[in-house]
């Protein structure tokens, strides 16, 4: 049975989600209302897949999942927030979480993303592809500017990215340029392993900079 | 004539402490020089009104209100016609001192205006007084006068200084009030979000379960918590992406026709464009929008995704409604018909830009605007 924490600082909510779940056949085995608590129930109760608030009293939900996945590495992160907090859903995908999903999403399509998130999948929203996608174009101007090889997505990953931002299905999308779903699936998830492992090389580039001109 | 000027009260406190410590000085002074006065009775009258006028005076400079023209004048007043008597009542066993009778008391009235009129006004009195002053000492030799003018540059230095101080004062009450009202808002976003919106988003989850009634519930609970979640972006923005006046935030702006049925998706951060393509840009998106909102169906859904691929923007805009041929498309913008030549293909072409449209029965409509960065002539 997959265990899920659930994060979330309103009471009404976790237990709305939590039987729901419950219902569905996922076993409860923690919650948790501020940053505070996450880590230490987490670490108790070692959950398969953590549903994350992202607007929690402190520290926020991107920096736990950031602390989360550095002491817990195999838990799933799946992300839950409002409109409107790009910037902090950018972190948290970036620091590993594997999903994100509005708060207003229907309990059915909560439900799937937790399934899917259990499953290892990646589950998106247009919301976070349009994100992606200007992240990596990010990402690659600057690497042009220091004339150094930036991380690229292919051709193929962009094209998906693209169709998931302009809110098609991974079915759509998989009948549109003639692959099967399973491979939709697996660009979607490269993108996001591209994008969390260029942030683990840049911590680590930013570690070591700072490193050495600390020894200076 | 002060009403505007920023209250410091530590401004009144050490006016009021020099103003008595000139008034000791008087009294000193002329104490000792009482018993070789030419007429000693009047001399004590002098000290007598220095005293009781510096009292009153005081009393008024302490409120804002009291701080009167007449009280300026009778101050000026007062301290020339008591600098005039002195040679008469010191007599000719003074003759020779450079002190007036009042000492350096005298600057007081002078340094009143400075402080609580304008530093203009009270250099001018300082001139008017040094000069009476050197008149009624028959003071003529220039070597003297350092005295006078060292008061008169002083009075317009302490002014000017004055005015600089009540001006960062007044800053820093700004900057703290803009602070507070940060503070207050980003309070009530907490309580907002805490209350009223995990609500909404509750009655979203659990309204449907009751049937269409309790569809239709989610769905206006939907847009409540769109339109709450705008507003408390917008306060901490500025509104419509405006980041000055020749520029505008693209990604905050679009932001705005995000609803239940369109989904905005942009990259994280600004979208800095000029502001004037960015209206226009906006304009079009609006125009592609009404049209889905006209045409795609009552259960369509749309999503609109910005991109800056190099130096150009990539607006897409796509629904999933009824669609339809491209002919008719093409026809229809023929005849001026669905906004589609005027609204958008115009505002494309003004923009350098470029359309594309995509449709077919049943598979929806979608729209890719790209649109150079710069004006491109």
């Amino acid at each position: 049975m997959t265990r899920v924490m659930l994060v979330d600082d309103h009471p009404m909510w976790l237990e709305a989600l939590g039987s729901d779940l419950e219902e569905a056949g996922f076993e409860v085995v923690a919650t948790a209302a501020n940053g505070a608590e996450v880590l230490r129930r987490a670490r108790a109760t070692r959950p398969d897949v953590v549903v994350m608030d992202l607007q929690i009293p402190g520290p926020d939900g991107a920096s736990c999942t950031e602390e989360l996945l550095r002491v817990l590495p195999e838990t799933r992160v799946l992300v839950i927030s409002a409109s409107g907090e790009r910037e902090d859903v950018l972190r948290a995908v970036k620091a590993g979480a594997r999903g994100y999903l509005v708060k207003s999403a229907s309990p059915e399509e909560l439900l799937d993303g937790v399934r899917r998130t259990a499953e290892g999948d990646a589950v998106f929203t247009p919301g976070l592809a349009g994100l992606v996608l200007g992240e990596f174009r990010r990402m690659v101007s600057r690497a042009e500017e220091h004339d150094d090889q930036g991380p690229a997505l292919t051709a193929r990953e962009v094209e998906v990215l693209r169709l998931v931002a302009k809110g098609m299905a991974y079915r759509e999308i998989a009948d549109t340029l003639y692959v099967s779903h399973r491979t939709v699936q697996n660009h979607v998830q490269n993108v996001l392993r591209k994008l969390q492992l260029h942030n683990r090389v840049e911590l680590a580039l930013y570690a070591i900079e700072r490193g050495i001109s600390a020894r200076d | 004539m002060a009403a505007e000027v920023v209250e410091v009260r530590e401004v009144f406190r050490g006016y009021a402490a020099v103003r008595l410590a000139a008034v000791l000085y008087v009294v000193v002074v002329d104490a000792a020089r009482l018993p070789s006065a030419a007429h000693p009775l009047l001399l004590g009258i002098v000290m007598m009104v220095v005293v009781v006028w510096t009292v009153l005076a005081l009393w008024c400079y302490a409120v804002p209100a009291r701080r009167r023209p007449w009280v300026f004048a009778t101050d000026l007043g007062l301290t020339l016609v008591l600098v005039l008597s002195g040679p008469a009542v010191l007599g000719p066993a003074h003759a020779g001192t450079h002190l007036s009778v009042v000492a350096l008391w005298l600057a007081s009235a002078a340094m009143a205006l400075t402080l609580w009129v304008s530093w203009v006004w009270g250099t001018l009195a300082a001139l008017l007084t040094a000069a009476v002053d050197v008149v009624a000492t028959a003071n003529t030799d220039v070597t003297t006068w350092d005295g006078e003018i060292g008061f008169v540059l002083l009075t317009g230095a302490v002014g000017f200084l004055v005015t600089t101080l009540r001006r960062s004062v007044r800053e820093r009450d700004t900057v703290i009030a803009e602070a507070a009202a940060v503070q207050e808002r980003e309070r009530l976003a907490r309580v907002v979000h805490d209350g009223v919106l995990q609500v909404l988003a509750l009655v979203e989850r659990q309204a449907p379960a009751f049937g269409v009634r309790g569809e239709r519930l989610a769905a206006a609970a939907q847009e409540q918590e769109i339109a709450l979640r705008r507003l408390l972006l917008d306060s901490d923005r500025p509104p419509g992406g405006q980041i000055d006046t020749t520029h505008t935030d693209l990604a905050a702006m679009l932001d705005r026709h995000s609803s239940p049925t369109v989904t905005i998706s942009t990259p994280g951060g600004q979208v800095v464009v000029d502001a004037e393509r960015a209206a226009e840009v906006d304009q079009a998106v609006s125009e592609v929008l009404t049209n889905v909102r006209r045409h795609a169906g009552p259960s369509a859904r749309a999503w609109v995704l910005l991109e800056r691929d190099g130096d150009e923007l990539v607006v897409s805009i796509r629904d999933n409604g009824v669609g339809g041929e491209r002919d008719a498309f093409e026809d229809a913008a023929e005849r001026g018909r669905f906004g589609v030549r005027h609204s958008i293909l115009g505002r494309l072409r003004d923009l350098g830009g470029t359309a594309i449209l995509r449709t077919a029965p049943g598979r929806g409509v979608e729209w890719e605007l790209r649109i150079p960065e710069e004006v491109r002539r």
